[in-house]
């Protein structure tokens, strides 16, 4: 057991140096790259109305000092506040993060409903119909821009039908065309993933013994298949958590959903400069954990990844 | 049995699909082994083909388009707004419609061609520029630079490339060189990850040591032994990511982070057609096609030079 707590110390350590190394990118991007007094400011300020707002932001000292406060700020969980509405940036990271993360469980829920179940026929009946349904709408999934998609929606189902409403957040009908247009990020490859695995596993001894004993079709695809067959597709799924990230932001600035990426585009777009770095962090933190407890698992189910 | 026997068909194509890297596991059935037929012909291209076919019809309509319709993608024209494709304007068919100023939908999405294409190309030359060779030296050389190299790698890789994309061009400012640099920026680390692993394969051969032995140098050693033999992974890697920039792009103009208004870009026509979904839709839907049909072909090449060129695949 020893060698499995160094490998998780070591995997955490590096962890925290990815993160660390990206939090240094962004202040620098932003700061000596960029202005953000200078984006800030109206455009017909004086030299004194200038210096002022970078004593008030806090932008005045030397950088060295600034970045000292800032790694230690965040170390406290205090990523200063919104120069537009003086809120804790955490605060307002917080907030909007249950709305994204409904909008996320929708479209994985949706997902998982459509895919796996055409993944499993696909690999029952290689060749199918449904097989090269499947395949197409694969190829078209990760070829068309979704939020192009989105908009479609948009105009058949909310403009057109009237079915669903196209923007803002409330009852679950607001979640139906994001959810949608979110799922189809995930759809294509858990549909893939599945076929693919689900017909490895199913070409295997222990498959043909439980054909042999009498199971019938559906126990030995069920039971035994698919239940194998599920861990590289899980797998698969929580590292590409970017993915969901990147349809999310895109997505809920379509539909005007305010989730936490609106509130970051929203930051980006008007140099808001702690809601920006709170936004950073914390989908960093997030993707590089996720990374962190799939190698950790990784480590404890299969030993022989420890030797790597 | 008789349960069985309707399940044996394709009970026999699992094992046919799934013994053909193992046949030892083929050759336990009682069926004869007859190995998979290699694909022959144009069958094997058709995809490929259909692919090259998609990216040259855009990217050709795009080239010389404009030359034939002769109309300022720019210039508006208040007195023929928000027209439906195939109105007539002024004597002449808009195919595409007009948008909300009156101009030439048409015009203006074989000019945002044009615009979204050329800034791809030119990041792609950027980032796959800067990854090849940070990954070319990271691989080659090991040690410090190694870890450094492969240490930003991972920092980027942890955000999305849209994220980054948008964290560049919110610093950088928009227009087209500044697209080119974020789209640069947010795409080297993958492949400079790529580019490395291929180089750790390579410099354990045999003819790598020859070189060495017979003292050449590094420069000369990257250049002449390892480059061309990391050129076919670098001609899939960038044609598939050519696609997904293609998609970055547009989504980065969409979001308004991208190339700026006057100039149409795919990305910017649907944002600004967003506004007119009630009332005009096709503002929206074309620019969308002429993307889609862009990265599918794109798809198709990718994949298409991957079974060619990937040795593992004969």
């Amino acid at each position: 057991m020893g060698s499995i707590a160094g490998v998780v110390v070591r995997r955490a350590l590096s962890g925290v140096l990815t993160i660390f190394l990206l939090v240094t990118f962004v202040f620098f991007m932003m700061r000596v790259v960029g202005d953000p007094v200078a984006s800030l400011a109206p455009e017909d300020a004086t030299q004194e109305q200038i210096d002022a707002l970078r004593v008030r932001l806090g932008l005045d000292g030397p950088l060295i000092v600034q970045y000292r406060d800032y790694l230690l700020g965040i170390l406290e969980g205090d990523l200063g506040r919104s120069y537009r509405s003086n809120r804790p940036a955490v605060a307002l990271v917080l907030e909007r993060l249950p709305a994204t993360l409904e909008l996320a469980a929708v479209a994985l829920g949706l997902a998982v409903l459509v895919a796996i179940p055409v993944g499993v026929i696909a690999a029952v009946r290689p060749g199918s119909l449904i097989d090269a349904f499947s395949r197409v709408f694969a190829v078209l999934g990760q070829s068309l821009p979704v939020f192009w998609l989105a908009i479609l929606l948009i105009i058949v189902f909310a403009v057109n039908l009237g079915w669903f409403p196209s923007t803002g957040r409330g009852g679950i009908e607001h979640l139906v065309l994001p959810g949608l247009a979110l799922s189809v990020y995930s759809i294509p490859l858990t549909m893939r993933l599945t076929r693919s695995a689900l017909m490895e596993e199913l070409g295997k001894d222990y498959i043909r013994t439980g054909r042999a004993k009498g199971l019938r079709e559906w126990e030995v695809v069920a039971k035994h298949g698919l239940r194998n067959s599920m861990i590289p597709v899980i797998t698969v799924l929580a590292l590409r958590v970017g993915t969901v990230i990147t349809g999310a932001i895109i997505l809920e600035e379509v539909f005007a959903y305010p989730g936490l990426g609106r509130l970051g585009v929203q930051a980006l777009q008007t140099a808001d400069f702690p809601v920006i770095q709170a936004f950073i962090v914390f989908i960093a933190a997030v993707t590089v954990s996720i990374n962190l407890i799939v190698d950790i698992l990784y480590t404890v189910v299969d030993p022989r990844v420890r030797l790597t | 049995m008789t349960r069985r026997e309707g399940v044996l068909p394709h009970n026999e194509e699992v094992k046919r699909v799934a013994a053909a890297p193992e046949p030892d596991v083929a050759l336990s059935s009682d069926e004869a082994v007859v190995p998979r037929r290699p694909r022959r012909g144009w069958r094997k291209h058709r995809l490929g083909i259909l692919g090259l076919v998609l990216v040259g019809t855009v990217v050709l309509s795009s080239l010389i388009g404009p030359f034939f319709i002769d109309l300022d993608a720019n210039q508006s024209d208040l007195a023929n707004r928000l027209l439906p494709p195939g109105s007539e304007v002024n004597g002449r068919t808009a195919l595409f419609g007009t948008d909300a100023l009156g101009r030439d939908q048409l015009a203006r999405v074989l000019i945002g061609g044009r615009a979204s294409l050329s800034v791809v190309l030119l990041a792609l030359v950027l980032g796959g520029g800067l990854g090849t060779m940070l990954g070319m030296i990271s691989g080659f050389r090991g040690g410090w630079v190694d870890t450094t190299v492969m240490r930003l790698v991972d920092s980027f890789l942890a955000l999305p490339t849209i994220v980054l994309a948008m964290l560049v061009a919110a610093t950088l400012g928009g227009g087209f060189v500044n697209t080119a640099i974020t789209l640069g920026i947010a795409g080297w680390a993958v492949y400079a990850r790529l580019i490395r692993a291929e180089v750790l394969k390579i410099r354990e051969e045999d003819y790598i040591g020859a070189a060495v032995a017979l003292g050449g140098s590094d420069n000369r050693i990257l250049m002449r032994h390892i480059g061309p033999n990391i050129l076919s992974s670098l001609l899939v890697v960038a044609s598939l990511e050519l696609g997904r920039m293609v998609l970055t792009e547009s989504s980065l103009s969409y979001l308004g982070f991208g190339m700026q208004p006057p100039d149409a870009s795919w990305g910017s026509m649907i944002r600004q057609g967003q506004a007119y979904v009630q009332s005009a839709w096709w503002l929206s839907t074309v620019p969308g096609v002429f993307i889609a049909v862009m990265v599918l072909g794109l798809n198709l090449v990718g994949d298409w030079l991957r079974d060619i060129l990937d040795p593992r695949n004969n």
